[in-house]
């Protein structure tokens, strides 16, 4: 008995406590785009998701008794290799030595031909939702989204500004733009139909008109849509946020321990995408049957800024999901000691507030914004498993975008000025809050180069001047850290051959001592290379 | 076994640590089961030991994801035929400003009012409404009420009312003051009646200014008794056991005691016609931020078409006060209402017209109509918080009693008290459920559940 209990701790602490990596090649290209045969379509009921999302999911995921296990799909410097799900367009595009910048975040691959008529060949409703799908002159099919009744912008211009910055950080994400279009430039197809609860019927003048009445115009007295270009390929369905995909063999990793995913949450933060339900994902298979593989795309990103769908967020909306037992319990056993945020003094004020100023954006806004509480409308799986290494790499997708990059995507939005104004100090503000809180839960070191026999790097609080003030840093297994003349902290290594593991840890003024990053590198005689960052 | 395994695990991190690779592999391949960390992981002790949890809660899990699958082939149905869209279609327009909805309403020792209701807030134009509710518990009750509003300009308000009401199952405790040692003697009155009633009212509600408003009302009600039901023979009584003219041996003349239950031969048949003003600082705010009080006073006067009937006039005042503790979500509330009656004749005011206490809108501690007499003191401390976006929760404590006339025999410890609590599931303009639960002295517990209250 004492001999195993001797095993078992000589084991966890002598081995198991240790982390090494093989010496291998990173890997930057996940290989999930083999040739596979076309996956079956897959339905999903909005309802049983939402059930699942709320109830069942949560309540598994706690009798489960397992701590969030790190992210699978992540190479050994801790980043996310291109994939059928997310690819590094700035690392692409360094590679390819082409620019990345504001042009590239604004554009898009396929705007809608706004210039002639459009033909209406379907229109959808559901519930106070109603949408078009049309074709333009060059005969490319499109959807068509509307604005609600008193908010110009609300749905079309937040939609198209967030798919900018969803995919410009790396998501794949539908072709959108926006176009304003005269009344007489939408035509009816004489094959239009509409369905609306299981019945399909003729689409007709008179459903055309139900769909503009009371619609926000443009200054010019056009109607703004913004339009979303058709997925290439053969749609198979949404993908789950648990799981896999049974019949798609590139599928290996499941998704809830996707980093893609779980790192979506602070994009998703960052923007207020509140509504990340399953059903605003989707699977497109690209190629000829067989030989193709699948695309995954964020769906409908639409749902962000002050926006839900159908009108503004309510105040609640970002603070708390739909039904959150936990905390219902909370607060009903607490007789109102225990109060949520969103039911502050100001907040409906400030909502209302908001409203009046810039109905453009919703209820969006920097000020009561708290990075680690926020939340989606449903509980999603792979956010709620997030851990700190998901998140900080989530975060540096947002802290990637310049501010010119930034106002180059909301400019797509066509706003007025002051709203433009407005909306680009919110995201910069949130995007400060999410990075003071997603940088302090790792050691926020990066673009680690050797120059002789010295380490440098970056410290992303100093580089992005979150932080002025120079931190302590501790390196353990190797030399001091030092600045040197282009602001790049540097360490001096050992010079012994072989595998080594340098640790630093940082104290900022006025704080504690941070979590350790430790570096692995192997050095045979002058030449260094890194086999692995463990944060 | 575990001799093995602390040598292997020794030898291999001695392996580890003088490994030398002279060039770096190519990078790890998924596909072959590679991780695309390059980790060399080992699971540790910690991880094997936890599977022991894990294990025994197997079950658990097993049976939860069980109910997943019934839930999911719900759902899936409902998503395939849209049940609850179709349902919702057929009970409702699509712009649902006119439709049905169900209204239930259950009082513990009473019979449940099931019913329907019809809604329609365009017949008479923006800012109007239409309400009419029928329903049934057959043959025991039977109820029916409209309601009009009609938006006429700004500052006037006009509804008409008018209700038939016809159960079985009313209470009759007796007409003056529950002193506590009664009260004991007493503890759980089971005497019913029936009555059949219609109420007709037309109410101008007159915004002076946005806190004040001046209430007109006048209309015509009418009454007519019965002996109640005798469902359970052994547990509840009709009026007639208990309030039998010269109950002595028995109830020979099988007659209600008109001394005792005034107007129970004659009915009731008054027009009234009323005045009330309400001063209340929150002007329409529902969730002030601020200390907030609202003041009532109200005066109607009642009267029998014929000569010799009954006169009389019913006072009402009511002070109410708000603290929001912390914003929207916390509020104490304290309230005292006073009601008396004054007849102005010979001919005694109907008994059922007499101020009442009792039921879960009003002395929620007690069932409906426990305590009857000519005037009232109510005295309630109530705190309300949220818990969620939807849902409200309470609990209050009340104090209150009957006494006789201009609130004589008057004396706070003769007040009764109740404690109680309840949840209440709203929208922004209307309850969706509400459930309550309250525990008044000698009383016994009171629970309601009820559906379509207005807010």
């Amino acid at each position: 008995m004492r001999a195993a209990l001797f095993a078992l701790v000589l084991c966890s602490v002598g081995c198991g406590g240790t982390v090494r990596f093989y010496d291998r090649q990173i890997l930057w290209q996940d290989p999930d785009a083999d040739p596979v045969p076309v996956p079956k379509l897959r339905t999903v009921n909005k309802n049983w998701l939402r059930i699942k999302a709320q109830v069942f999911s949560t309540v598994d995921g706690r009798l489960a008794l397992q701590k969030h296990p790190e992210a699978h799909n992540v190479n050994a410097l801790d980043e996310v290799p291109d994939s059928t799900w997310w690819q590094d367009k700035r690392r692409a595009a360094a590679l390819k030595g082409k620019p990345f910048g504001p042009v590239q975040v604004a554009a898009t691959e396929a705007p809608i031909d706004g210039s002639g008529t459009v033909t209406i060949i379907e229109g959808k409703e559901e519930g106070k939702s109603r949408r078009f799908v049309v074709t333009d002159t060059k005969g490319r099919k499109y959807l068509l989204k509307l604005d609600v009744p008193g908010y110009f912008g609300l749905v079309t211009s937040t939609e198209v500004v967030c798919s900018r910055l969803v995919g410009a950080a790396g998501w794949r994400v539908p072709s959108l733009s926006l176009v304003d279009l005269r009344r007489d430039q939408l035509v009816i197809s004489p094959e239009a139909y509409i369905k609306r609860d299981g019945t399909k019927r003729a689409f007709t003048e008179k459903d055309l008109e139900r769909f503009l009445t009371n619609l926000p115009l443009a200054p010019d007295g056009r109607y703004r849509f913004s339009a979303s270009a058709r997925v290439e390929g053969k749609l198979v369905g949404p993908y789950s946020y648990v799981g896999k995909r049974r019949d798609d063999l590139n599928d290996r990793v499941s998704h809830e321990d996707r980093r893609d995913l779980r790192g979506y949450a602070v994009m998703s933060a960052w923007i207020n995408n509140v509504d990340t339900i399953e059903s605003n994902t989707l699977d497109a298979y690209v190629g000829d049957p067989s030989k193709g593989h699948l695309i995954h795309y964020q769906q409908n990103v639409g749902g962000s800024f002050g926006n839900y769908d159908v009108g503004p967020l309510e105040s609640w909306m970002s603070y708390e999901s739909y039904f959150d037992l936990p905390r219902v319990v909370m607060s009903m056993l607490a007789i109102g000691a225990y109060s949520r945020p969103w039911a502050r003094d100001n907040i409906e004020d400030e909502r209302l507030r908001t409203l009046a100023n810039w109905p453009e954006l919703g209820w969006f806004e920097s000020e009561h914004f708290v990075a680690k509480t926020w939340s989606p409308l449903w509980s999603n799986p792979a956010f709620s498993r997030a851990t700190p290494r998901d998140l900080y790499w989530g975060v540096k997708r947002v802290l990637e975008f310049t501010s010119d990059e930034l106002r180059a995507a909301i400019k797509v939005g066509r706003y007025r000025p002051e709203v433009e104004q407005r909306l680009f100090e919110v995201l910069w503000q949130r995007r400060e809050k999410l990075a003071r809180a997603y940088l302090s839960d790792v050691a926020p070191l990066e673009s680690f180069t050797f120059v002789g026999d010295n380490v440098c790097f970056d410290d992303l609080m100093i580089h992005y001047g979150f932080d002025r003030r120079e931190p302590e840093y501790e390196v353990r297994g190797a030399g001091p850290v030092r600045v040197d003349a282009t602001a790049h902290r540097c360490f001096s290594i050992p010079r012994k051959i072989g595998y080594h593991i340098v640790a630093i840890r940082i104290r900022r003024v006025g704080g504690d001592w941070g979590p350790a990053l430790r570096i692995h590198f192997m050095k045979e005689g002058q030449s260094h290379r890194i086999v692995g960052l463990e944060r | 076994m575990n001799l093995w395994r602390v040598v292997l695990g020794v030898v291999f991190c001695a392996a580890l640590a003088g490994r030398v690779v002279a060039d770096p592999a190519p990078p790890p391949d998924p596909r072959l089961g590679d991780r695309m960390d390059s980790r060399i992981v080992r699971e540790s002790a910690a991880s094997e030991l936890a599977v022991v949890p894990r294990i025994l809660v197997a079950p658990l899990r097993l049976a939860w994801r069980g109910i997943g699958f019934p839930a999911r082939a719900l759902t899936n149905f409902e998503g395939r035929y849209h049940i609850v869209h179709a349902v919702i279609r057929f009970v409702s327009s699509l712009d649902r400003m006119r439709g049905l909805r169900p209204t239930i309403r259950y009082v513990s020792r009473f019979d449940p009012q099931l019913g329907v209701t019809y809604y329609d807030k365009k017949l008479f134009g923006p800012g109007s409404s239409l309400t009419v509710t029928i329903g049934a518990v057959l043959p025991a009750l039977t109820f029916a009420e409209a309601s009009m509003r009609f938006r006429v300009p700004d500052p006037y308000q006009v509804t008409l009312d008018a209700a038939y009401l016809k159960r079985v199952d009313y209470l009759f405790a007796g007409i003056g003051l529950a002193s506590f040692g009664r009260l004991r003697a007493n503890a759980n009155p089971r005497s019913r009646y029936a009555q059949d009633g219609i109420t007709n009212e037309a109410v101008t509600d007159i915004r002076i200014v946005p806190s004040l408003h001046v209430v007109l009302g006048g209309g015509w009600s009418y009454r007519k008794y019965g002996i109640g039901q005798r469902d359970d023979p052994g547990h509840q009584k009709t009026i007639l056991d208990d309030y039998c003219e010269g109950n002595v041996n028995g109830c020979a003349l099988s007659r209600v005691d008109p001394k005792r239950v005034p107007g129970y031969y004659t009915g009731a048949n008054f027009f009234v016609t009323d005045v009330q003003f309400a001063y209340d600082t929150r002007a329409g705010t529902r969730d002030p931020l601020h200390l907030w009080y609202r003041f009532e006073l109200g005066a109607r006067y009642a009267q029998s078409p014929s000569r010799e009937g009954a006169r009389w006039m019913h006072f009402k005042t009511a002070a109410n006060l708000g603290f929001p503790l912390g914003g929207r979500t916390r509020t104490l509330a304290f309230r005292l209402a006073l009601e008396m009656i004054q007849p102005l004749g010979s001919t005694p005011v109907p008994f059922s017209e007499l101020v009442e206490l009792g039921g879960p809108d009003n002395f929620r501690g007690a069932p409906i109509g426990r305590f009857r007499d000519f005037s009232s003191v109510l005295a309630t401390a109530e705190y309300r918080w949220r818990i969620w976006m939807w849902m409200d929760a309470v609990v209050f404590t009340d104090f209150g009693g009957t006494f006789d006339k201009h609130f004589g025999g008057f004396r706070p410890d003769r007040l009764v008290p109740d404690v109680g609590g309840g949840v209440r599931l709203h929208t922004s303009s209307q309850f969706l459920m509400r459930l309550q639960l309250a525990y008044g002295f000698s009383q016994g517990v009171q629970l309601m559940f009820a559906t379509s209250t207005p807010l």
